[in-house]
């Protein structure tokens, strides 16, 4: 088989039992890889009555996508649980990496982690050797003394580690696994690696990919890393990265502050990526393969938060810095480091401590629910200790915080006397994910109904992050969408942000589209997910070359649907109905307050109509609930016999 | 004169697109094992070293090969390996400064860069410009000044102004 590495892992911790499967070419052909592979195989293998997550019985994937160490462009990991710590449904993550490429080098398409470790222990994988070995000398040591640590104690600088760090060990909900600070977030799939003794994989692959059309495959990329590179927002990202999303959203009136509350920040622009990269930017640094080099190498000198590092996204200037009413981009700088060495979950931690932040301020929380930290808008030194006390499950705070907000509500209610409700208004979040920095009021109403209906929870990765993509005249100048479906989106009027009508074609396209990329393992900053070049037909040609297939970018769109189809019937199956796809009440009852877009709210009866159509257009029920000859379309005749099998159809 | 293949690693993003591409083309696969450039890495500290064959002058490999397997090709100034006569013995690798010299996994036997019979590839795909491909003059003229510049800038940093601008004043 060209492309894939041919081999899937299955660990089982206990007894400490590793299988290789060679990899079913039509299981091949139909889930692609990465995100689908990790789907379908623990839709096969979870049994869905088992609710714990934390239980033995918890499933963890790790698969590089299809692409990965075969093309430019593709070096995502996709990281997925059968039960995620965040949302209770099954969860998946992320991360642009070199690993994936390793793996592949290795021979592996998929690791997967049943059972549970009686003692702390790391996957050891070189080629054809793979062994389980003991990792207690790495307990409490962070995500980057445990890579340091094993690439010296293997004697191997080039191989390549996914590791978590305390806030894993500890099982904090919003705990990730990360290659150093390239981090999977989302889902809480580190704190499931903790809960099974899981410390990291360490992997070095020499026997590289095999490509079935070596002079296809040079054509593809003389053409599609020109189109990549001489794109409208190349610059942006390559010079200034997602944190200059900051910038952007800020002028236009687009930024979330105070835990969406959206009153303005003084001072934001000291916050700015280009403040950012003239003072503690030290250079662009990439992912395997990556000609976009989106992520800032940082240095603060000296002070209070002197600290190196490498990401500084938009996610952590706005998650610690407007959404927290701050500016001290230091120490915005300092934390983003802290984070992934404790293997936390930026967006889901900055929401969290935002959220108290926000309840401190309406009075509804004080310093004795916080061990004596005083989280208030703008605090930084408060901020840093809270984080460390919850990836260390410290003191009484830490410690229900390290559950999750939705619970540590709960928590806080019971003891004030209040209703829950009161509290869990605050929280930005879908299906118990909190939100990264988009406001669903001002992206669009497609990005509103994409988080709403994503199979993960709230999410801006899942399809549609804002509906400006369609803002053209012409179908040929939206980027990375074949020309056909881009036609269709502008004859159904969608260029029109605020538009409900027809919305349901371009989230159900870009939902699919969002599964091919994560199952390829091509970055979406690379996609028209994000304006770029590297769009669904030149996806399909660099995996037709790969593999010596014939795809259509349609044959293509099918493998998204099946995956998505999957996903959907196995949240069906734990219970989610089209409640779950509603954004947060604020934004059908908060309007943003002032700026340029004061006034702008989400209308709670066109999402409803919105949403039912979205069902009808997926062929799916009333409920969200894929239908029987659905899923048979979809050459998913097994899922369709275990949902009526279950009575969820 | 002959074009140099020259590395500016403050540019370097990490990316081994360089890699993949140098295997892709001359070996049809991607594999960084068979890639005649390597990036070595220390990414908690940023930095990123592109190493590759200098195309030295004076080359050690040639001087110590027992069998005369490397001799420069005229056209493109590139030290090459005649794998036919090659055996195998990695001499070159140990002699190499740089340990450019690559020892192929199935063979045995060495190759290394030869600059794509003067258009490397890798160059071609690098968007950061810490691979370029200029006129040897040239090239040193660039490094010159980002040199000069660096000591420009300390210049500024302790004076407050460029150095020159004391000496004329």
């Amino acid at each position: 088989m060209y492309g894939w590495g041919g081999t899937i892992l299955r660990v089982r911790l206990s007894p400490g039992k590793i299988e290789k499967t060679p990899l079913d070419p039509k299981f091949a052909r139909q889930f692609l890889g990465g995100r689908g592979f990790n789907s379908k195989i623990i839709y096969d293998d979870f049994d869905p009555t088992v609710t714990d997550p934390f239980g033995p019985e918890n499933i963890v994937a790790i698969s590089p996508g299809s692409l990965c160490g075969n093309t430019l462009s593709a070096s995502r990991v996709c990281v997925s649980v059968a039960r995620s710590p965040i949302t209770g449904l099954f969860g998946d993550a992320n991360l642009g990496s070199y690993f994936g490429g390793e793996l592949k080098w290795a021979g592996y398409d998929s690791i997967f982690f049943y059972g549970k470790s009686d003692h702390l222990v790391y996957l050891h994988i070189e080629d054809d050797y793979v062994a389980l070995k003991d990792a207690r000398h790495l307990k409490g040591k962070t995500v980057s003394e445990t890579d340091a640590l094993l690439k010296e104690e293997l004697n191997d600088p080039d191989a390549r580690v996914i590791a978590i760090g305390p806030g894993g060990e500890n099982c904090v909900a919003g705990a990730i696994p990360l290659e150093l600070h390239r981090a999977a977030g989302a889902c809480g799939t580190g704190a499931v690696l903790g809960s099974k003794n899981m410390k990291a994989v360490v992997v070095r692959g020499t026997q590289g990919s095999k490509i079935a059309r070596p002079q296809q495959l040079r054509e593809a990329f003389e053409r599609n890393h020109k189109k990549l590179i001489n794109g409208p927002h190349y610059p942006m990202f390559s010079t200034y990265g997602s944190a200059s999303l900051l910038d952007l959203f800020d002028k236009g009136g687009m930024l979330p502050t105070f835990n969406w509350k959206d009153l303005p920040v003084e001072d934001v622009e000291k916050t700015y990526s280009t403040t950012l990269k003239e003072k503690y930017g030290v250079k662009m640094v990439a992912c395997l393969g990556c000609a976009v080099h989106c992520e800032h190498y940082y240095a603060v000198q000296d002070g209070p938060y002197a600290t190196s590092g490498a990401g500084a996204e938009y996610e952590v200037t706005c998650g610690f810095g407007s959404r927290a009413g701050g500016t001290n981009l230091e120490a915005i700088l300092y934390i983003n480091t802290l984070m992934n060495d404790m293997g936390l979950d930026i967006v889901q931690i900055s929401n969290w401590i935002n959220t108290v932040r926000h309840w401190w301020d309406d009075g509804l929380i004080d310093a004795s629910d916080t061990d004596g930290l005083i989280l208030q808008w703008g605090d930084y030194d408060d901020t840093i200790e809270a984080i460390k006390r919850i990836a260390h499950r410290e003191g009484e705070f830490g410690d229900k915080l390290a559950d999750n907000i939705m619970s540590f509500a709960a928590h806080i209610a019971k003891k004030k006397g209040i209703p829950v409700e009161k509290l869990t208004r605050y929280v930005i979040q879908i299906k118990g994910m909190t939100q990264s920095s988009g406001d669903n009021r001002l992206m669009g109403v497609g990005a509103a109904l994409s988080h709403g209906t994503s199979t993960r929870g709230s999410d801006h990765l899942r399809g549609v992050n804002t509906d400006i993509w369609l803002q053209q005249e012409r179908a040929e100048d939206i980027i990375g969408i074949p020309k056909e479906m881009a036609q269709r989106f502008l004859d159904l009027g969608l260029s029109d942000g605020n538009q409900y009508e027809g919305k349901e074609e371009y989230v159900a396209f870009m939902e699919d589209y969002c599964a091919i990329t994560d199952s390829l393992g091509i970055c979406k900053r690379h996609t028209a997910w994000e304006g770029m070049a590297v769009g669904l037909e030149e996806m399909t040609e660099y995996f037709n070359a790969v593999t010596g297939l014939n795809y259509s970018w349609k044959d293509m769109w099918k493998c998204g649907t099946r995956i998505y189809a999957v996903e959907r019937a196995m949240q069906s199956r734990y219970g989610a109905r089209s409640g779950d796809d509603y954004p947060p009440d604020r934004y059908f009852e908060e309007p943003v307050p002032s700026g340029p877009q004061k006034g702008a709210v989400l209308d709670r009866q066109k999402y409803g109509s919105l949403l039912e159509n979205y069902y009808q257009h997926r062929k799916w029920n009333s409920e969200g609930v894929p239908l029987e000859e659905t899923l048979r379309d979809l050459e998913l005749d097994d899922v369709a016999k275990d949902l009526k099998k279950r009575k969820v159809l | 004169m002959h074009k140099v293949l020259i590395v500016d690693h403050d540019k370097c993003s990490g990316c081994r697109v360089c890699e993949i591409i140098c295997s892709l083309y001359r070996e049809d696969e991607v594999n960084p094992m068979k890639a005649r450039i390597h990036v070595a890495t220390w990414e908690t500290e940023g930095t990123d070293i592109p190493m590759v064959c200098q195309q030295c002058e004076k080359a050690p490999c040639a001087e110590i090969c027992p069998v005369k397997a490397i001799s420069r090709d005229q056209d493109t100034g590139a030290m090459v390996i005649d794998e036919e006569s090659c055996i195998g013995c990695r001499m070159c690798v140990h002699a190499c400064p740089f340990g450019a010299p690559l020892v192929r996994p199935d063979t045995g036997k060495v190759t290394k860069c030869d600059l794509c019979n003067g258009d490397p590839k890798c160059v071609q795909f690098c968007v950061t410009g810490a691979l370029q491909f200029l006129p040897a003059s040239k090239a040193a003229l660039q490094k010159k000044r980002t040199a000069a510049k660096k000591y420009g800038d300390l210049m500024v940093a302790l004076h407050g102004h460029h150095a020159d601008e004391e000496s004329t004043r």
